[in-house]
């Protein structure tokens, strides 16, 4: 039987080439012939004859021919400790190719331990639908921790990687920054486990990219690379030199394939200036209507760009002010008929179901149209007056509601901030502002701190039940007074008598955003609310158990954050926190 | 002020968790909230652990054992409390101040330390009735282990004389009574042997010959234990060691500081055995520590893997003198400690076959692989020397545990250090050591 080969194996099927005393023993074949004479024996049993016994396979060897049970045992027995003691190694497979290099400073201990801990925690989400307790939520504090990490330019620990490999695979969220983290060596280690496939897919395969200077190779993996690989070095060198991203684009456009090119002009839309015009307009009359709409889109977000003229003639005919009104009124002549130049230009004909024709292409066009056009439309007026101004026929909502479409689209903050209107204004009668999500969109084109004081207001007028969507555009962590408003709306609802867990969303994000400063006068809310009990039953110490786990949670945030900038663990207890920047 | 002076870092503290729940649950209650009335002095760890009954959880950690109090009623050893308050202490200095132990603590404590303090060991009991009586009981059972060794060679050759063949189509409950004999001659040894026995027919192509090297070994030890008085002293150590009879660790105490290089757990029916794995940092020897939990509880004996605690074992006889029994106190040591020195993977194997000459019985010998790349073979993993000649494979087991991709990521393709478990299987990994971080313990189980 088998003694061979990778000699410990003992499980390997019979049938390696005989080499168990090693190339240099005497020839003594009855070795493996004897223990198989064994085997043979063993299967049959002693008490049938056997083919192989007493036939002399080893002449004057009595172990060949046994006849006893008991005498088979001790042969057995000698052949296997034989065995065990005389086990050598088998010969080294080729050696795996070495991990690249990762250049990379190691993190600092605390924080390699700390990254471990989220991972454990990760596997732990905490128990569904029963009480979350005091204790943070680790699994939600993983971003954020990986985000710093990759920001400060850490490689992640090697013993590491297959959880953090792990996690990604679990969670696509986590994806970009978990294998920016991994780096070269967690692709290295993805291509060992098919369990990991799904890195070497991705985007963001960072590491193993050249240098986007470097015109050789980048020609190189473009035309030979995997799509995964290729739409990798376009973002990078579209990142790298906008213009130089475009040429290698057009390079071999027309021989891609149609989702191929829909993925790569979606790169263009990262520096996207009116340079790419031209290569855009061509675009438009590309065979998939995907890519047409998708080049008409980037088009419309240049204002300067023929398409955007074209679309903002169309809009223009559409919508005029009525000045001999008494009060200038906006009047609404949507388009009768979608013709082939509207078409060409992705406007796209046939609306969904539960929308008139000509209303939805009335939306297309205004959205795709300049915003500027407008002020030279209505006489110079700015973006506030020109919201305020009626509109005839109730086409307000369809009207603006295509114009924060246009405003999205086209990043523009005057136009945002005048759809937005005034935080504090009554919903029912601000500027037809259809959905929270839009309003989010909105304010995502203001600046940082505009957008913390627009939504600081909007929660102190109108509370946090409609705040969530707001809250989530707001950079973290919040800046002041955004803070102090949701915390103050929180205490609040509290003594409203509402339960903490009507808020839950909310006080998630608080946990995940409040800047770790917000600790110290958080602190009092956790211990007042414990005597207040007589508002709802029960509510005080749901309400204690959640601001304790938001306490808890800023200062772990604080710890882990001190962790990766290399600092002495402070308290906020017993002095300041590090100043989360 | 962080955690080394009561029990080391986080990843430490959560290497003590008796599991993955324990660990979780610990890790939910290290935070400064759920805890009042904490502190720390003399390397030990206290505090306040609000539950969900009226009086708070009185928690106490000495970090010198490490040995745990609390007044929970898991059966989690260490509870989540426990874990909980020296996760707190390690992240949170601040939140552990240092102090006087409350009274609760403090008599724990001081109870401890006294009974630690008189380093001589209880004697051995006697039993009730004295040496004589001792002897007899000791006679009495030789002689039911000898009665039940005969009935299993008779077991085994009627197996043999009908032929292994046979054995492949259920014959497991006629094992079954045959382990429940064994019990019953108070031979425990054999019994899990026979056990073993019982279920190699369904583990792959191959089990005739696994069955027959198994049946060989069983019946080796049989007549060794009833040729005993004929054998060697160390060698009849080893063989009462393998039947059952347990000795009391009488070896001559050793005194070092030990590296932990691994713990870990395997479920056998109603049993779990940890087995932790030390290695002296001054002498070179290495030690087996086994502790037991029956019925689902953890074992008693917990001790954070990478660390280095100061302390007395005291070896067993037999069995190439590995096992050992840990003196009540260990210390944690807040100094580096360098892995064990490595060796080819030819000389691992060479050390294995030379203890079989002690110990014929062994599985797998420990030892510790220098200069080693994890490669891929045909038939799965292996361990081969930087040189690319010479290569071992890893036990099927170690293949399919995820340690095994802990240990590909820390090597990267290049040469480390790997302490393991080396037997006729293949080698088994338990830690790994990479050049860059060379005090840094990566356990792999």
């Amino acid at each position: 039987m088998d003694t061979t080969a990778p000699t410990t194996v003992t499980t390997e099927p019979a049938g390696t080439a005989p080499s168990g005393s090693g190339p240099g023993a005497p020839p003594r074949p009855s070795e493996t012939e004897v223990w198989e004479a064994l085997v043979a024996s063993a299967l049959l049993g002693t008490d049938r004859p056997s083919p192989g016994r007493g036939g002399g396979a080893a002449a004057g060897a009595p172990s060949g021919a046994v006849s006893d049970a008991a005498a088979l045992l001790d042969t057995a027995a000698l052949h296997t400790v034989r065995r065990r003691a005389g086990l050598l190694p088998g010969p080294a497979a080729p050696r795996p190719q070495p991990a690249p290099e990762d250049g990379r400073p190691a993190l600092p201990g605390a924080a390699r331990r700390r990254l471990e801990q989220l991972l454990a925690g990760r596997v732990a989400p905490s128990p569904a639908g029963g009480r979350r307790g005091t204790a943070p939520d680790l699994a939600e504090l993983l971003p954020q921790w990986l985000a710093l990490a990759v920001e400060r330019g850490y490689k992640g620990p090697s013993a590491t990687l297959p959880a953090l490999l792990d996690a990604a695979r679990a969670r696509t969220d986590l994806r970009p920054q978990a294998l920016a983290l991994a780096g070269p060596r967690g692709l290295w280690l993805a291509r060992l486990n098919p369990d990991w496939r799904f890195a070497l897919r991705g985007a963001g395969a960072g590491g193993s990219l050249p240098d986007p200077a470097d015109r050789e190779a980048v020609l190189a993996l473009w035309e030979e690379g995997l799509f995964a690989e290729r739409v990798a070095l376009l973002g990078a060198v579209r990142a790298a030199d906008a213009a130089a991203g475009r040429a290698l684009l057009a390079s071999t456009w027309a021989t891609e394939r149609a989702e191929d090119r829909l993925m790569f002009l979606d790169s263009l839309r990262a520096g996207l200036s009116d340079a790419d015009e031209e290569f855009l307009e061509a675009a438009l009359a590309d065979r998939s209507r995907n890519v047409r709409a998708t080049a008409a889109e980037l088009l419309s977000a240049l204002p300067r760009s023929a398409l955007a003229g074209r679309m903002a003639g169309r809009a223009a005919s559409c919508v005029v002010l009525d000045r001999t009104a008494d009060t200038p009124t906006v009047v609404v002549e949507a388009p009768h008929e979608c013709d082939e130049g509207m078409r060409r230009d992705g406007v796209v004909p046939h609306p969904p179901s539960g929308r008139g024709e000509r209303s939805w292409w009335l939306g297309q066009l205004v959205e795709a149209a300049p915003l500027d056009t407008w002020r030279a439309r209505f006489g110079g007026r700015p973006p506030e007056e020109i919201v305020a101004l009626p509109v005839a026929d109730d086409w307000q909502p369809e009207l603006h509601a295509a114009w924060c479409r246009a405003a999205v689209r086209q990043r523009d903050a005057a136009w945002s901030r005048a759809l937005l209107g005034p935080p504090a204004a009554p919903r029912a009668t601000g500027p037809g502002i259809a959905s929270p999500a839009e309003r989010a969109q909105l304010l995502a084109t203001l600046p940082a701190a505009e957008r913390a004081e627009w939504v600081a207001a909007f929660v102190a007028a109108h509370g946090l039940s409609e705040a969530f969507q707001l809250l989530g555009v707001c950079a973290v962590p919040w800046a002041e007074p955004l803070g102090r408003a949701v915390v103050d709306a929180l205490d609040i609802a509290r003594e409203a008598g509402s339960y903490p867990w009507s808020f839950s969303g909310v006080m998630g994000l608080a946990e995940r955003c409040l800047s770790p400063d917000a600790a110290r006068h958080l602190e009092a809310l956790t211990a007042l609310s414990a005597e207040s009990d007589d508002l709802s039953p029960g509510a005080g110490g749901y309400w204690s158990e959640a601001f304790q786990r938001l306490v808890a949670t800023l200062r772990l945030r604080a710890a882990m954050r001190a962790e990766l900038l290399g600092q002495e663990h402070t308290d906020t207890r017993t002095r300041d926190a590090p100043d989360a920047a | 002020m962080n955690a080394m002076g009561v029990l080391g870092t986080a990843g430490q503290v959560l290497a003590l968790a008796p599991d993955e729940a324990s660990r979780r649950a610990g890790s939910k209650l290290a935070t400064a909230a759920s805890w009042s009335g904490t502190g720390r002095g003399e390397g030990a760890v206290w505090g306040l652990c609000a539950g969900s009954g009226r009086t708070p959880y009185r928690t106490v950690v000495d970090g010198t054992g490490p040995a745990y109090r609390c007044s929970c009623p898991s059966r989690k050893f260490p509870c989540k409390h426990a874990l909980g308050l020296l996760l707190l202490a390690a992240s949170d200095g601040a939140a552990v101040p240092e102090g006087a132990a409350p009274d609760w603590a403090g008599e724990w404590l001081a109870g401890r330390r006294d009974r630690a303090a008189p380093a001589d060991r209880r004697d051995a009991p006697d039993g009730p009735a004295g040496p004589g009586a001792a002897r007899r009981r000791a006679e009495r059972r030789a002689a039911r282990i000898t009665a039940g060794a005969e009935e299993l060679e008779r077991r085994l050759a009627d197996l043999l004389r009908g032929g292994l063949a046979a054995a492949g189509q259920g014959g497991y409950g006629l094992w079954e009574e045959t382990a429940a004999r064994m019990v019953d001659a108070q031979a425990p040894g054999l019994a899990g042997r026979v056990r073993e026995l019982a279920a190699i027919p369904g583990t792959g192509p191959g089990w005739p010959v696994r069955l027959l090297e198994e049946c060989a070994l069983t019946h080796l030890l049989d007549r060794a234990w009833l040729s005993s008085d004929r054998l060697p002293a160390p060698l009849a150590a080893t063989v009462r060691t393998r039947v059952g009879l347990t000795a009391p660790a009488d070896g001559a105490p050793v005194r070092d500081r030990w590296l932990v290089l691994a713990q870990y757990d395997t479920a056998d029916g109603r049993l779990t055995t940890r087995r932790i794995w030390l290695y002296g940092t001054g002498t070179g020897r290495t030690a087996l520590l086994l502790s037991y939990g029956a019925a689902g509880r953890a074992p008693g004996l917990a001790f954070p893997v990478g660390g280095v605690l100061a302390g007395e074992l005291t070896p067993y006889a037999g069995s190439g003198g590995l096992r050992a029994e840990p003196g009540e106190r260990f210390e944690p040591v807040d100094v580096p400690a360098a892995p064990p020195p490595g060796v080819p993977v030819g000389r691992a194997l060479d050390t294995y076959g030379r203890m079989l000459g002690e110990d014929p019985w062994l599985e797998s010998w420990p030892v510790t692989l220098g200069q080693v790349v994890p490669a891929q073979a045909e038939y799965g993993w292996q361990l081969a020397d930087a040189d690319g000649r010479e290569a071992l494979p890893l036990t099927a087991a170690a293949r399919s545990r995820a340690g095994l991709w802990r240990l590909v990521a820390l090597s990267g393709g290049a040469p480390v250090t790997v302490f393991g478990e080396c037997g006729h299987g293949g080698f088994s990994p338990l830690a790994a050591w990479s050049p860059e971080c060379p005090h840094e313990t990566v356990p792999l189980v």
